[in-house]
């Protein structure tokens, strides 16, 4: 295996959009996802960069839905993260957990 | 419909299924954030895909793109070559037209054959090269727009260059989308068009170089240079005509000398200011001319009106000046001889053109050519009469109304008291001065009634001699170390006689050079 991938702040973000939405993660739904929990609007074309950057590094893989009717039938382009998708951002989230062990951000301390 | 367009867009620059899924997330949100925020996206989503496409494999899009402006620049060479062949259809009123049109099919070309060279990378190669083209485009429109270059044809010829853009991208287009029938029909268009761009822009043929320079604040100067080596000739023009009267001569000139030619303020090619008309003041815009172009000790040559020019180097600067030569440009301003000037008046004058002759640059030639002897070179006539964009000729040049009233007055006020200081440098005046009435018969005397002309010119003989006579003795006063000399010819005696002034100057140059 290669060395392990390290994730961008707005990857980690994608990536538990994606995870949140499990099988209805496309586009419009992500950046939704984004907007309603992280605060962060996105605009397509830059989501579709990172989409694209992600897929080439392994960290998701997409589908084409069945034609949906109210896209002008038009299908959706499915993402799902992949194992090493999963083993990224979990590092990640251990990286981060680490560093904020004994600092007390969250509460307030240092707010 | 629009969906459908958008999905076709963004297939241009990648997969169809991204693009399918694209147009629908975009189409999805639309009915929530309305068309602004659709269209907005449709385009920021075009420039994202084609980023990403570039930044993919940019060697290779840089290679495609040069490959591209490498194929159209030859399209375009192509097509100023068949102009060449054909000069004499260069004026054709369908002209400009013609030109767009060739640009423009050599661009759908261009866009047809980078797809089809590379079908993954070729629009994307396309969508490159338009937007470099687009941007040096912009580049040079601002800095012609800051240099007063920005006229009605430089207009016309850089909307052109801007709008090929869209040929180029559409012929890619075409071919990445397989339209078989379109791409024929673009070829033909390629094949087709370079014939109509038999008629070009005309192109002026003397080998100088053309420069502004700056002679005050505001104010440039069109300067041209046709290099050479050996004594310096300084070319000043007469009244409504610009250093392109030199086009012909000038280079004959450039074998034994260095030879600079300059348009005056007012005329056109170069600015056209509010004041500055005065004779001291034109005198000295040629000595910053002089400052500027590093011309050392230059012999001065003037046609007609730039004798007022020359006399003030004459007097004030004769330490930087070697010598003058008029051209059938040294008068006695003042002298008003009224039975020569009655006995002129009786004569018809020119005829002027009909419609017919304004067709074209090439139909006005062709007209004065028969009715007053060959117009000299062509940039003298493109700049003494005014084109349309569309190849026709509107009619002569006028200097802009403030030009005209700022110059007439100082004309005026000049020559009702004329008293120009003594030039004290060497001089050589040469006259247009008729030998035998026959000379003084113009083509066009011959439609009228024959022996009542001749009658008037034999009238008329006597006296412009002596007008001649009048002004060389007046000169002979003014000019202590002034020579005079005689031409048969008219007073455009640098077109009808050049060959007798390129003699009459060398002449003079090598008097200068024995004495020095």
């Amino acid at each position: 295996m290669s060395a392990p991938v390290n994730l961008g702040e707005f990857e980690q973000l994608i990536l538990l959009a994606i995870l949140r939405r499990r099988d209805d993660a496309y586009g419009v739904t992500i950046r939704a996802e984004l907007a309603d929990r992280a605060g962060r609007t996105v605009a397509p074309g830059a989501l579709y960069t990172a989409l694209e950057r992600l897929e080439t590094k392994g960290l998701i893989i997409s589908r084409m839905s069945e034609p949906t009717p109210q896209r002008g039938g038009r299908a959706k382009r499915l993402v799902t993260v992949t194992a090493a998708g999963v083993k990224a951002l979990t590092r990640s989230v251990r990286a981060y957990e680490r560093l904020l062990d004994g600092l007390n951000l969250v509460r307030g301390a240092h707010a | 419909m629009r969906d459908h367009a958008v999905e076709k867009l963004f297939s241009l620059f990648a997969s169809s299924e991204r693009a399918e899924a694209l147009a629908g997330d975009l189409a999805e949100e639309r009915e929530q954030r309305g068309w602004i925020w659709f269209w907005v996206h449709v385009v920021r989503i075009a420039f994202a895909l084609w980023r990403n496409a570039a930044i993919e494999a940019p060697l290779r899009i840089l290679a495609l793109a040069t490959a591209g402006c490498a194929i159209f620049s030859a399209s375009a060479f192509g097509g100023l070559a068949a102009v060449f062949l054909f000069p004499m259809v260069i004026d054709s009123p369908a002209s400009w037209i013609a030109l767009s049109l060739f640009w423009w099919s050599g661009a759908l070309w261009t866009g047809a054959s980078l797809v089809a060279i590379a079908p993954r990378r070729g629009m994307v190669a396309c969508a490159t090269l338009a937007a470099t083209a687009q941007a040096l485009l912009i580049g040079v429109g601002v800095m012609a727009l800051r240099r007063d270059l920005f006229d009605g044809d430089f207009v016309l010829f850089h909307t052109t260059g801007l709008l090929a853009a869209a040929p180029l991208l559409a012929g890619g287009a075409i071919a990445r989308r397989r339209m078989i029938t379109w791409g024929l029909a673009c070829v033909l268009l390629a094949i087709a068009t370079p014939a109509a761009a038999q008629q070009g822009e005309w192109h002026d043929p003397s080998p100088h170089k053309a420069t502004l320079v700056t002679v005050e604040d505001g104010v440039r100067l069109e300067v041209l240079d046709w290099g050479g080596s050996g004594p310096t000739l300084l070319l000043l023009a007469g009244l409504s005509d610009t250093a392109h009267v030199f086009d012909d001569v000038a280079p004959v000139l450039a074998k034994r000398y260095r030879v600079v030619g300059v348009t005056r303020r007012g005329h056109p090619g170069s600015s056209a200011p509010a004041t500055g008309y005065g004779f001291a003041r034109l005198a000295e815009d040629v000595v910053r001319v002089m400052d500027a172009a590093g011309l050392k000790n230059p012999i001065v040559v003037g046609h007609s009106f730039a004798g007022e020019e020359m006399h003030v180097l004459g007097a004030r600067y004769s330490t930087r000046i070697a010598g003058l030569v008029y051209v059938d440009a040294a008068f006695d301003r003042a002298d008003r001889f009224v039975e020569h000037e009655a006995a002129a008046k009786a004569l018809p004058g020119p005829p002027s053109p009909k419609p017919a002759d304004l067709a074209s640059f090439t139909a006005l030639r062709a007209f004065l050519t028969s009715t007053q002897g060959p117009p000299g070179p062509e940039g003298r006539l493109r700049a003494r009469y005014v084109g349309n964009t569309d190849g026709s000729v509107r009619g002569r040049w006028t200097p802009e109304p403030h030009v005209l009233k700022a110059f007439s007055s100082e004309i005026q006020a000049a020559y009702k008291t004329y008293k120009p200081e003594p030039i004290r440098v060497p001089a050589l005046a040469i006259y247009a001065a008729p030998k035998s009435a026959d000379e003084l018969m113009r083509p066009w005397y011959k439609t009228d009634d024959p022996v009542e002309i001749r009658e008037r010119v034999e009238r008329l003989f006597p006296l412009e001699r002596e007008n001649v006579a009048r002004h060389a003795k007046w000169f002979a006063a003014f000019a202590e170390r002034g020579r005079v000399a005689e031409l048969s010819g008219g007073h455009d005696l640098f077109v009808t006689n050049s060959r007798d002034v390129l003699e009459q100057i060398d002449a003079f140059v090598s008097s200068l050079q024995e004495k020095p």
